[in-house]
């Protein structure tokens, strides 16, 4: 994108800012020749420091943009660093990070849990000074 | 990311709700990158998660996605029939890929049941893994999976119905540790009409890989056979192949008057990969092995051949293959000093053939595995004095020993190319 003139702005009323120059760093890290060149593991290495400094809430904005504006590689990221976060986490834990509200009733939420006894098994604790980045 | 310190105080919790009312191509994206367990966790989250997990097109029982921490073998095993069992009775809608690759997992009724439950659906990607016991045998509905465009076994007997017509939709085939009769192998492979990827390795109950496959991309092998037979290949451009017995001094029987070396090259003319793996060199060097090939290979671009060097048949194999690959630009030699030379030709010294080739497009060469034989530095010598334009040679001996000497001869060659790099690379 060159320089805006007043006459040529493009509006994107769901993208802020942030997440617009976030999508542009990355997308311009994505197509450079020598990251191409990159085993598997140094393009990893190289997508984790770019993303470093990025929260729950921003991988989720970030899905959202690069959704409405089809930049597959981000929305692929977006989602893969969200899930990463989401493993092996207890059900408590999502809903607290992630801000969603339980509305099953306390005997719905029992039913539903002895439905799938397994999947509770071997869960992370949840350590409730533990930091959310 | 790092974890802040405790000192810290901790992030209020999140109070807005994003990640509920995503499109849902969106969050099951996300849950595509969750294990089952965790998948399956969700349900519980809110009402409107109950049921997202449960239209995801995949299922994946792994040891990564069921985790049962059981003692007991036969516990274990049980638990995990019951959460398969579970798992395929809630799920809701169609099931595109399967995967079952769980290592406490023998019972073979059990198996047969689940893929029956499939075979009703429109499968598109089947991957069986069993890692315990004998081959196991498919049962018959699995060759009714006619919207399959990938199958991947391993440890399994496979012996379809006569009436089979093949997978119409199958581009990639993946058999390892497999046991099939020839006319049953054979049969597959040339009613699957699509099939672009095609790998084997380990395989029992057949002996001649007649491949007959127009739109074949990719060929990778390993194993014991006795000959391999391309037909209309004319698209296939990755091989590789790996011939896991070594036919020692019996000559293996060519058909026909033409040696193997032109026969496999016949129907191959745009491949561009190739990799002679194992004792497969030794295959190719049956029969009489021509100067060059009749059609050069003009898209080979990358080759890559383990040879033993001692062998004469074998160098001259090489050398028939590195002048049919006037473009080639990255060549590996896998050195193999296996058992004693076989001269069974009196061919003239195999260095004095090297004198006739210039690899104008050559610029990287992997050497590996040399113990510094003369025949081996004389191919070095001569690769070093016929390309142009190399940009790095890597050499790395089998062993420490004499490689002082190593090195003085390969400071000592000449080399055509003023840019070429030689790295010497410890064993």
């Amino acid at each position: 994108m060159g320089k805006e003139r007043r006459t040529n702005v493009i509006p994107l009323p769901e993208v802020d800012g942030v997440t617009l120059e976030r999508i542009i760093g990355f997308l311009k890290i994505y197509t450079e020749e020598s990251f191409q060149q990159f085993t598997v593991q140094e393009k990893k290495k190289r997508c984790d420091e770019f993303f470093a400094n990025c929260k729950f809430n921003d991988f989720l904005t970030l899905a959202s943009a690069s959704n409405y504006m089809g930049a597959q590689v981000v929305l692929d990221e977006a989602c893969q660093r969200t899930a990463d976060m989401m493993k092996n986490k207890s059900v408590a834990w999502v809903r607290k990070n992630f801000g969603i509200k339980n509305n099953f009733t306390p005997e719905e939420e029992e039913a539903m849990r002895e439905k799938h006894e397994w999947a509770y098994e071997g869960v992370d604790p949840d350590d409730d000074e533990e930091d959310i980045i | 990311m790092s974890n802040m310190k405790q000192r810290e105080p901790p992030e209020p919790p999140c109070d807005v709700d994003r990640i509920s009312n995503l499109p849902e191509h969106i969050v099951d994206k996300i849950l595509s990158h969750l294990s089952l367990r965790d998948a399956v966790r969700t349900s519980v989250l809110s009402t409107k998660w109950r049921y997202k997990w449960a239209t995801l097109p995949y299922l994946v029982f792994d040891n990564q996605t069921v985790l049962v921490p059981c003692q007991d073998q036969t516990l274990a095993k049980n638990k995990l029939v019951s959460i398969v069992d579970h798992v395929l009775l809630l799920h809701m809608s169609p099931i595109h890929r399967f995967k079952l690759s769980h290592r406490d997992l023998q019972g073979v009724s059990d198996i047969d049941r689940w893929i029956l439950f499939l075979s009703r659906g429109s499968l598109k990607e089947f991957i069986l893994e069993i890692w315990k016991g004998h081959r196991y045998k498919l049962p018959s509905c699995v060759y009714l999976f006619q919207s399959l465009n990938h199958l991947e076994l391993f440890n399994c007997l496979l012996k379809p119905p006569s009436n089979f017509k093949g997978f119409k939709n199958l581009k990639s085939l993946d058999l390892q540790h497999i046991t099939m009769d020839q006319t049953s192998f054979e049969h597959m492979i040339s009613s699957c009409p699509l099939l672009e990827r095609l790998t084997l390795m380990n395989f029992e109950g057949f002996a001649i890989l007649n491949i007959r496959c127009p739109n074949l991309l990719f060929f990778d092998v390993g194993g014991v056979f006795e000959d391999v037979i391309f037909q209309d290949t004319f698209h296939l451009a990755v091989v590789s192949i790996g011939l896991y017995v070594n036919t020692g001094n019996e000559r293996i029987t060519a058909f026909g008057c033409t040696g193997n070396m032109i026969n496999f090259f016949a129907c191959l003319p745009h491949i561009q990969r190739l990799e002679v793996q194992s004792y497969f060199l030794k295959y190719l060097a049956a029969g009489s092995i021509p100067g060059k090939l009749p059609k050069p290979c003009n898209d080979l671009s990358f080759l890559s051949l383990r040879i033993n060097c001692n062998d004469t048949d074998e160098n001259l194999a090489a050398l028939c293959l590195l002048r049919s690959a006037p473009n080639l630009q990255e060549l590996e030699l896998l050195a193999r000093t296996d058992e004693q030379a076989s001269t069974t030709r009196t061919a003239a010294n195999t260095v004095e053939n090297f004198h006739s080739i210039t690899f104008s497009q050559l610029r990287l060469i992997k050497i590996v595995g040399i113990t510094g034989m003369r025949q081996e530095l004389s191919f070095i010598e001569f690769l070093l004095a016929s390309t142009p334009i190399l940009e790095r040679m890597s050499i790395r001996p089998a062993s420490a020993d004499g490689r002082w000497e190593l090195v003085k001869d390969l400071l000592r060659f000449r080399r055509a190319s003023m840019f070429a790099e030689i790295i010497y690379l410890d064993p």
